[in-house]
């Protein structure tokens, strides 16, 4: 009974063509719908519907983010605490939830940012077959990782949030750093014994930092590096390790601006886990492991 | 033929005061008609001199101002450090073609500057050794230089690629405090102590055979003693003596005893104003894991553990006529290349063997050390370097992150006292007749980084 994994992020893009075109062939996500405003996008190794939605909007950014639960008694249960909590909660079923249907709870985080917790989604199945699968279906373009990984958003009070997450969805705190007047500039949370599923930084509320596909290994990370310079993306960092979670990545930018990154590495985290703390000091070997400085960009850039 | 009037230490110069230029460029292969004219013809002037000292930015380059004013210009050519500001220019003409020609006579740097006042080419980094022989009288023999190493003396190759240089045997570097460049060596970079006298530690890589493939001295600055490379046979030192006597440097004999771990050697000092040795007879100490029955790897090392040492990087004033020299005389083959804007050579990629380079150059002062490198496995052992790098707190410089040139995979980063290093892997293998690739400007920073797309101040400007 809980948060299973983070489902998907809708994310705003000003020039829906050029976004698919960018999601499709350079990362290599599958098309599995469209509408005349909406684009909807799955990794080739998830079953549900999508993982990734494209909406036209005259911005960029995050428009919202789908977490799946494990039993539609979960929504029931998540409302009642988000209502006891003070947000209010809005249920949505089938066609109200649009295209991949399922039944779904939204509302707004203390931080701004739009999200549903979601059950039943379409299951349109991965490239593979359930019978003697191959390892890996032929034809990929792109990067084409596996599946979604995680969100990273932008928000005032880190603390306010992390305690949110934790208290109120049952999210398990893997890692901080913690400034030198004691607040915490930056936090780690899972709910699926990942090393995280979602991330906070200091920033403003509402922002996307960034969203991250999950890649098999480093040498993915090269090959998904190569791909990004040949198509000439904006590659924001080198391929580098991160201090928290240890995981090794590589930062880029879709064409809207909004940042994307292919992670892979870090550790299996079990809830009773006790957090990492990285002092503000060492942030920046917390952030960039081999770099060791703090990225202002990387700070201050989000969508 | 003319007969150059200059005295004997002076050095000749064919510049173009045309508004054409060479334009038979080696990379374009257009013809200037300069060739088969035998120039200079006829001269027509009268004797000009010039003084230097009154010449200003953007008539010619010198100094700190260089960097920024030849890279406005196209990244070409630096002059530094030379009192002998005169020169005179004493032949003008018109080759066929009428193009325009004239007769420069000078030291190297005052009669190079001379031609970028003329605001046109010298002719010697296009195509020194066939025009402009060192000693003063003009010839146009082609064998002159280079007869037996330069690929003009084996048309068809690949006949001396089984001769001559073989690879780096070792690098010779000074550092300001050798008990601590000894421990980052040893715990960090994983290299394994071989000697040690009171002013020197010798370093060899697991898998290396050769005694040593760094040294490190103490002196009270962090510098670069010299290169040094390895010949294959007894013989291709005595070959590679005369070549470089031929070409105009002076060689000198190091004899046996005079070094540790190895036996007699040649040393000059190349063009660009590196020390370079080059050595047959070296001790052979064997390769950690030894000969008979050995493991894949050696596990009596900590840190990064290279098996080998890989290239080095240093830095020319004239990176086209260094490379000239490396190609020619001791027969580099070059398998990249970056030109700017002007299409000249910024900097260059040569190897002996069979690997995208065991030695680059670039455009920097004269006699610097951009940085050596060391060959790692693979991707992954490019990513345990890092780990070791950042837990031990050195300074990363780049990466890890992938070169377009060579498309090796890299970090670079500094030893405590300031020398550069890079660990390096993959790229690709050369046979001699490899097609040479060619880089330009523009995509100078995917050339360097592919992925980040540009450089670092940092990278460019640093170096030992």
């Amino acid at each position: 009974m809980a948060i299973l994994r983070l489902s998907h992020v809708e994310i705003k893009v000003p020039d829906l063509e050029l976004a698919t075109a960018y999601y499709t062939e350079v990362l290599g996500l599958v098309e599995t719908a469209r509408e005349p405003e909406r684009v909807y996008l799955k990794c080739w190794d998830e079953h549900q519907h999508h993982s990734v939605v494209l909406t036209y909007a005259p911005a960029y950014g995050l428009a919202h983010m789908g977490w799946k639960v494990e039993s539609l008694d979960d929504l029931d249960f998540y409302a009642a605490r988000l209502e006891a909590a003070g947000v209010p909660v809005k249920r949505l079923e089938g066609a109200e939830v649009g295209v991949g249907g399922g039944s779904v709870i939204r509302f707004q985080t203390p931080s701004g940012h739009q999200m549903e917790l979601i059950h039943g989604m379409e299951q349109v199945g991965n490239l593979l077959p359930l019978t003697n699968p191959p390892p890996r279906p032929l034809g990929l373009v792109g990067i084409a990782p596996p599946r979604i990984d995680h969100v990273f958003l932008t928000v005032e009070d880190v603390n306010g949030m992390t305690a949110f997450l934790q208290d109120v969805l049952d999210f398990h705190l893997t890692e901080q750093v913690v400034g030198d007047d004691g607040f915490q500039i930056a936090t780690w949370l899972e709910v699926s014994h990942s090393s995280h599923d979602i991330a906070l930084v200091t920033g403003a509320d509402g922002g996307l930092h960034h969203f991250a596909f999950w890649v098999d290994d480093w040498n993915d990370i090269r090959t998904a590096s190569d791909v990004l310079a040949f198509h000439g993306v904006r590659i924001e960092t080198n391929p580098t390790r991160h201090g928290a979670t240890r995981g090794h990545c590589i930062y880029f930018f879709d064409p809207a601006g909004n940042r994307n990154e292919v992670f892979t590495g870090g550790y299996w985290s079990d809830p009773d886990e006790p957090p990492i703390t990285w002092t503000e000091g060492e942030m920046g070997r917390a952030l960039f492991y081999y770099d060791g400085v703090v990225n202002q960009r990387f700070l201050t850039v989000h969508s | 033929m003319i007969r150059d009037r200059s005295d004997a230490e002076s050095t000749a110069y064919l510049v173009v005061v045309g508004a054409g230029g060479f334009v038979d460029d080696p990379q374009s292969g257009r013809d200037n008609g300069i060739e088969e004219a035998q120039c200079p013809c006829e001269i027509v002037d009268a004797v000009a001199d010039f003084d230097f000292g009154s010449l200003r930015r953007g008539q010619c380059f010198e100094g700190a101002d260089h960097m920024q004013a030849a890279h406005a210009r196209g990244g070409h050519g630096h002059v530094a450090g030379s009192d002998k500001w005169q020169a005179r220019a004493f032949g003008r003409g018109k080759g066929r073609d009428g193009i325009e020609v004239g007769l420069v006579q000078g030291a190297d740097v005052v009669g190079h500057r001379l031609a970028h006042a003329f605001g046109c080419r010298p002719l010697h980094e296009r195509d020194r050794s066939r025009y402009v022989p060192h000693a003063g009288t003009l010839s146009f023999d082609a064998g002159q230089v280079g007869p037996r190493f330069g690929p003009r003396a084996t048309p068809e190759g690949l006949g001396s690629d089984d001769m001559g240089i073989l690879r780096l045997a070792h690098v010779d570097i000074t550092v300001t405090d050798l008990d601590l460049a000894a421990a980052y060596y040893t715990e960090v970079m994983g290299l394994l102590e071989v000697e040690r006298d009171e002013n020197s530690v010798y370093l060899k890589c697991w898998d290396e055979v050769d005694h040593h493939s760094l040294r490190i001295s103490y002196a009270p600055r962090v510098g670069f003693d010299l290169m040094s490379f390895k010949v294959l046979r007894e013989d291709d030192l005595s070959d590679l003596e005369n070549a470089v006597g031929k070409y105009g440097l002076p060689v000198e004999r190091i004899s046996k005893g005079a070094s540790i771990g190895q036996g007699e050697s040649i040393r000059f000092e190349t063009p660009s104003g590196q020390v370079m040795e080059l050595v047959h007879d070296v001790d052979r100490i064997g390769r950690a894991t030894g000969n008979l029955n050995p493991a894949p790897f050696f596990e009596g090392t900590r840190g990064i553990a290279p098996p080998r040492m890989d290239h080095l990087l240093v830095t020319a004033e004239e990176v086209g006529e260094s490379t000239k020299f490396f190609t020619d005389v001791l027969g580099f083959r070059v398998t990249e290349q970056l030109l700017d804007g002007e299409g000249h050579q910024a900097a260059t990629w040569m190897e002996r063997s069979h690997s995208p380079h065991d030695l680059a150059i670039v455009s920097g002062p004269n006699g610097g050390l951009h940085h050596f490198a060391f060959w790692l496995d693979d991707w992954d052992h490019v990513r345990k370097s890092a780990d070791i790098l950042a837990y031990n707190g050195i300074q990363i410089d780049v990466g890890p992150t992938r070169h377009g040139i060579t498309r090796g995979n890299t970090i670079y980063f500094f030893d405590p006292l300031g020398t550069r290093n890079e660990v390096f892997t993959g790229g690709y293998r050369p046979d001699p007749d490899f097609p040479t690739i060619t880089w330009t400007e523009d995509n100078i920073g995917r050339a360097v980084f592919y992925y980040e797309g540009e450089l670092n101040d940092r990278f460019m400007k640093v170096h030992t």
